[in-house]
């Protein structure tokens, strides 16, 4: 017969009893000797339990799991059985169109299908022969692909160059390059700053725009912004070696190094024509070529330009006789049936429209997407154009904050954290993409594959730029990562970045300093946009399409999964 | 508890630091708990390949859902969670039934004890230290697999019995009662064979 109060024995030994139950059961355990025995046989087992040893699996097991589980090794695992793979698909398709060649059945369904062919890709056909014969007929010449390759693309870098080469130009490209550089600069996250000071960096921590200074900063790029003016405009001025003076609305310079004498309008870049008379030789504009921004440009015929054409966010319009290269960013080129353009004929952005009749003794390049629509348009068109624009930019952003915010979240952390790192894959993902796309297509049975990769390449980059405007307008809004409403940001940063066109189409009107002003803010603002574009993409890459960081949460995703998913998740049977 | 408990205190950490993609981090979590992980799973399974592979694949599993890992909970009981549900899990695909020592009244639904040969222990063989913890294992290997592991997850690895009742998704009095009545045995089992 036990005792009944042996059931309060075990809870006495695991200290569950008050301390006065404890004094009662110690009261009674000395007057019960069954109670006495049991305690005796309870505390030994306790102490046999408690002195047993943890077992040792055997020491492989550790790199065995780590082999599992390390991320190193799982990617390293991937790219093994990746480079199998592509082998192996490489030589099966190898194999493959081998048997189609040699083997009689295959060749007879070969021929079926091939007389089945309609005749439009028998137009292909006979057109990619004909650049394999011309490939042919140019490598017979030794480095004929070469050089015609790079025939297509130099009259690009040499009106590029024409471009730069301008006075203004020039100026006004590198002071909007600096000024999106210092635009970035503002963005980058106050988070590097902290962990190079050597403070600790707590994991997990999503300070990535953390804004208590961002009105110094502010103060900042405000006075840089300043500097930039002031140096762009004493850029020109700098440019004149000698004396200049201003009367009647007329500035007459005299460049005592050239010999030259200069009558012009008192004003600036692309104001109107600038007569240069250099000894008997007379020339229009200075270094005889004519630059115009944001306005269009015509050589009647007869008229002779000794030198380039150069328009931007402007078309030309050539029935003369134009000795340079007539280079159009932004607008196109139109020739008349007695042109004559003795250097490069180039459209950036633009078309060229030639007539028979006209003559061009260099190369004509054109990588135009606008119409050829002679002509600025006007104001309200402009600003209409990029209302449009904004309102579409902002419809994508409101699609992509809806259907993967948390992935948004997060190649926005991973463009903040590792901006140099996103910026440098950025770049190079489209040489990638391409190469990608190539390697596929070795393997025949890639190449669906490879036709899908410039749509998802397509998408990257939209979803990238999405990263890097969310970020801008985060910093704008002085919110941390994933604080607020999304759209907010997104509103704000897409805003942000129209705003410079929006300025730049205001400034466009007056001849003068604010042309310069509006190529300036037009440059910035398409600088700017592509680099945040660049860098976005390079961080949905980083970021694994936006899983990684994976501390990274919506606020909304930061409870529910937590709490309740490893219950759920945590043993699912196994071996399933 | 694991072995060198001070980690318990960081696990949160560790686990921030895995995810981070700290790899050092990786290899002390796992290096830290593979004993007890292995040990739980040798108890329940009584085969060092099988303890292995359940050891293997808990950390995988761990691994895998590490994002969802909420660390206001025990990082502890969830891998106990884990390790028992595959070894649970392993048991049921192996279709073995290990001798139960306790059997259900059908009018009462008590569990009772049976009698289970001693597996030959003589008290001489009693006298190391080695001897007494062949005869401690063997008396826990005794029993059945739902009190085996509550015993070890009390004894060996320490846990309180809510750490316990949540890694096994049991109500707290079902745990209480069946350390309780485990316990009961094992007393019974080491009075036998000391008699």
């Amino acid at each position: 017969m036990r005792c009944p109060e042996s059931v309060r024995l075990q809870p006495f030994l695991d200290g569950e009893l008050s301390p006065v139950e404890a004094g009662e059961l110690r009261v009674h355990v000395q007057g019960c000797a069954p109670c006495m025995a049991e305690l005796a046989l309870y505390q030994r087992l306790f102490a046999m339990l408690a002195s047993l040893a943890l077992l040792s699996p055997r020491p492989a097991l550790t790199e065995r799991i780590l082999d599992r589980v390390l991320p190193s090794r799982i990617r390293r695992r991937w790219m093994r059985a990746l480079g199998w793979g592509y082998g192996l698909a490489t030589a099966g398709s190898v194999a493959g169109v081998a048997l189609l060649v040699l083997l009689p059945t295959p060749r007879a369904i070969l021929t079926l299908l091939a007389a089945a062919a309609s005749h439009r890709l028998a137009e292909a056909a006979v057109f990619v022969l004909d650049a394999i014969a011309f490939g042919a007929v140019q490598l017979a010449s030794g480095w004929g692909i070469v050089d015609g390759l790079f025939g297509r693309i130099a009259p690009v870098v040499r009106a590029l160059g024409t471009l730069f080469a301008r006075p203004g130009v020039d100026v006004v490209l590198l002071t909007a390059t600096l000024a999106s550089g210092l635009l970035l600069w503002w963005l980058r996250p106050r988070e590097l700053r902290a962990n190079r000071a050597g403070r600790d960096r707590g994991v997990g921590h999503v300070a990535c725009w953390d804004s208590d200074r961002v009105s110094s900063r502010f103060l900042g790029v405000r006075l840089g912004g300043l500097a930039i003016a002031v140096l762009m405009l004493l850029a020109p001025v700098a440019r004149a070696t000698s004396v200049t003076t201003v009367d009647h609305g007329t500035r007459v310079s005299i460049d005592a190094g050239k010999g030259s004498v200069t009558v012009e309008p008192a004003d600036s870049l692309g104001a109107s024509r600038r007569v240069v008379v250099v000894g008997p030789h007379v020339m229009v504009d200075d270094d005889g070529a004519l630059v115009r921004v944001f306005s269009d440009v015509a050589v009647p015929e007869g008229q002779r330009v000794d030198g380039d054409v150069v328009t931007i966010f402007g078309s030309s319009r050539i029935d003369g006789h134009v000795t340079g290269n007539t280079v159009s960013v932004c607008g196109s080129v139109r020739l008349g049936p007695h042109a004559i353009v003795d250097g490069d004929m180039v459209a950036i952005l633009g078309v060229i429209d030639r007539a028979e009749g006209a003559t061009v003794g260099g190369e004509s390049v054109d990588i135009g997407v606008l119409p050829p629509i002679p002509g600025i348009p006007a104001l309200p068109s402009i600003l209409l154009m990029v209302a449009i624009l904004w309102l579409a930019s902002l419809f994508g952003g409101w699609l992509v904050s809806l259907v993967i915010p948390g992935r948004l979240l997060r190649i926005t952390a991973t463009a903040s954290r590792r901006t140099a790192a996103s910026l440098l894959l950025g770049l190079a993902s489209l040489p990638l993409a391409l190469i990608t796309m190539a390697l596929l297509c070795i393997t025949v049975i890639g190449i669906p594959v490879a036709a899908l990769l410039p749509f998802a390449f397509i998408i990257m980059v939209w979803i990238g730029q999405y990263a890097g405007i969310y970020g801008l307008g985060l910093k704008l809004l002085r919110r941390r990562l994933g604080e607020g409403a999304m759209m907010m940001a997104l509103l704000v940063g897409t805003l942000f970045v129209s705003l410079f066109f929006v300025a730049g189409a205001l400034l466009a009107g007056p001849p003068g300093v604010s042309r310069t002003l509006a190529l300036f803010l037009v440059c910035v603002g398409s600088l700017f946009g592509i680099a945040l574009s660049i860098i976005g993409t390079g961080a949905v890459i980083l970021s694994k399409f936006g899983v990684t960081p994976v501390e990274v949460v919506l606020p909304a995703e930061s409870v529910a999964p937590a709490v309740a998913a490893p219950p759920a998740s945590a043993a699912p049977p196994l071996g399933a | 508890m694991a072995e060198g408990s001070g980690v318990d205190q960081d696990d949160s950490g560790i686990v921030q630091r895995c995810l981070a993609g700290d790899e050092r981090a990786y290899r002390e979590l796992v290096e830290h708990y593979q004993k007890p992980v292995y040990t739980v799973a040798f108890r329940m399974l009584r085969s060092a390949e099988d303890a292995e592979d359940i050891t293997q694949e808990t950390f995988v599993r761990v691994f895998r859902a590490l994002d969802r890992y909420d660390p206001s909970r025990s990082f502890e009981a969830w891998l106990f969670t884990i390790t028992t549900r595959l070894c649970i899990d392993l048991l049921r695909r192996r279709k073995v039934r290990p001798v139960s020592l306790v059997r259900r009244d059908a009018e009462t639904d008590e569990e009772q004890s049976v009698d289970v040969e001693d597996p030959g222990l003589k008290p001489d063989e009693l006298t190391s230290h080695a001897e007494e913890e062949r005869r401690t294992r063997t008396l826990i290997d005794s029993l059945p697999p739902h009190y085996r592991i509550v015993v070890v997850l009390r004894h060996q690895q320490d846990m309180s019995y809510e750490e316990i009742a949540e890694a096994l998704h049991l109500p707290l009095g079902t745990v209480k009662a069946r350390i309780h009545r485990a316990r009961a045995l094992l007393k019974d089992r080491l009075q036998e064979g000391s008699s």
